[in-house]
């Protein structure tokens, strides 16, 4: 049992931290301990099974699939006697962004805050044009995906699932829709389904741009999966398997909404003062989209885990 | 709203097994009133040991199917490195990602939301055909199919004989 490292029953984490990229299966068979004399004996398996079902449970009761806006000061507060680069790097960020929203960090979180955001910003700018084309791409995907060897009663439950949202966002902004978005999003089943129908896609969209992400794929990992199909089955489909930059690129081109990720970590040299760091921004701008299109969607990664961020004034 | 879709999603799988049946197995409900459970019948694959074999198993989906797996259980007698003494099935695409309690390679395929009874019966009729002795559910068989073929083929031979019995 390799591929169970110890990192995933550290119950040190943040509690908006449900694993981290380098839990990951990926970068996990090194860290088994096996052949090292001085490791203290592992668990048994049941163990941590047993310990990460427990684990997983109280992330559920203590963290919604999406929470509530609060305050940066609320996001720096967490960093205060710690990294100051965090700090720093905060308050800079404080110019641009008013609030965030944590989600629940269970391997979905980008999925999950990246459809959040995308629904709850063409319900705040009531963008009908965005609605339709978005129903349009989504509905199209339904023969890609079949084409792609998907059964189509794996997937139409969900697409009408995604599709009923963006009905509902068509309509007049009221904070009784704004209210339902949320809750939907925290409904096991509606939420699961759409992050299950994001999944497909984006596994979709890698096996059928084979040629392109089979390189990445290639430089992702110390023993790559032999095929594309064989990545998107590992680490695509599976429901909690984190999300790594081929994802986003993969989602971001199959919808084509453009999403900026602006990264919080402890890197740089603390300055103590001056101007302070800054926090690294990546676009992913489909090729489809006019370049320099404005992101709809904004998260905010830190190691292993992502939240949404509202930009000021959007 | 949580189980009418799982209940809906397997309702349509019924529906579509029942116009369009798949060789190699059949499948029902196990009583018509409960869609989460499913009694099948896995014709054993042609050219494998179990040839010729009929063995009933019963598949359980749980409420957050397909966001989690079933599991399956033979209640037909069954000897295989990859089934439990009491009938369970062991297969790697039957785990969640993480849920690996019996080392399973990292590269094998897990549970997804893409299975549905289809895949997982040829999933299973795929086992039957080629026992994964790397990571067995039963220790006793495993070393029988290693180290004894002849002694493992008279005790699968034995348990199809009973298969055609029982129909």
């Amino acid at each position: 049992m390799a591929d169970a490292p110890t990192d995933d029953v550290d119950t040190s984490r943040q509690p908006w931290d449900g694993g981290g990229q380098g839990t990951g299966p990926s970068n996990s068979a090194p860290t088994g301990g096996a052949g090292d004399p001085a490791a203290p004996e592992r668990p048994s398996d049941e163990d941590i099974l047993a310990q990460q079902n427990q684990i997983r449970a109280e992330q559920a009761r203590v963290s919604e699939y999406v929470g509530n806006e609060e305050p940066m000061s609320a996001l720096k507060e967490e960093y205060i006697n710690g990294n100051q680069n965090f700090v720093q790097k905060i308050a800079k960020l404080e110019a641009s962004y008013s609030t965030f929203r944590r989600t629940r960090g269970d391997g979905n979180c980008f999925f999950r805050g990246f459809i959040y955001s995308y629904l709850e910003s063409l319900l705040l700018a009531r963008d009908l044009t965005e609605c339709d084309r978005i129903k349009s791409v989504i509905q199209e995907w339904k023969g890609k995906l079949v084409d792609g060897g998907f059964q189509a009663l794996v997937f139409e439950d969900a697409m009408d699932v995604l599709l009923e949202q963006v009905a509902e966002i068509s309509k007049p902004y009221t904070n009784f829709a704004h209210d339902k978005l949320l809750v939907d999003m925290r409904d096991d089943t509606i939420s699961n389904l759409i992050v299950m129908l994001l999944r497909l896609i984006t596994s979709c969209e890698v096996q059928r741009r084979e040629d392109h992400f089979f390189p990445f794929i290639l430089g992702m990992y110390d023993e790559p999966p032999a095929t594309v199909e064989l990545f998107c089955q590992r680490h695509v489909e599976p429901m909690g398997e984190e999300s790594d930059h081929l994802h986003i690129v993969a989602i971001t081109d199959a919808l084509q909404i453009p999403v900026r990720v602006v990264y919080l970590d402890s890197s740089g040299l603390p300055t103590g003062g001056g101007s302070g760091l800054d926090a690294t921004v990546h676009d992913f701008v489909p090729d489809s989209c006019v370049p320099g299109t404005h992101p709809r969607v904004h998260l905010l990664y830190r190691p292993g885990h992502y939240d949404i961020l509202y930009a000021k004034g959007g | 709203m949580g189980d009418t879709l799982a209940a809906n999603l397997l309702r349509k799988q019924l529906k579509e097994l029942t116009k369009h049946p798949v060789d190699g197995f059949s499948a029902g409900l196990v009583d018509d009133s409960n869609v989460f459970e499913w009694q099948v019948t896995i014709i054993g694959p042609p050219e494998t040991l179990y040839e010729g074999g009929f063995f009933n198993a019963r598949l359980t989906f749980p409420k957050d199917y397909p966001n989690s797996p079933p599991t399956c259980r033979f209640t037909s007698e069954m000897w295989h490195p990859n089934v439990y003494d009491d009938g369970k099935v062991c297969i790697s695409i039957l785990h969640n990602p993480g849920d690996d309690p019996n080392g399973y390679e990292t590269a094998a395929e897990r549970w997804s939301p893409v299975h549905t009874v289809e895949t997982i019966m040829i999933s299973i009729i795929s086992m039957l055909s080629s026992p994964n002795d790397e990571s067995p559910a039963n220790v006793d068989a495993a070393k029988m199919w290693r180290e004894n073929r002849d002694e493992f083929k008279k005790r699968v031979a034995r348990i199809v004989r009973k298969s055609q019995e029982m129909l």
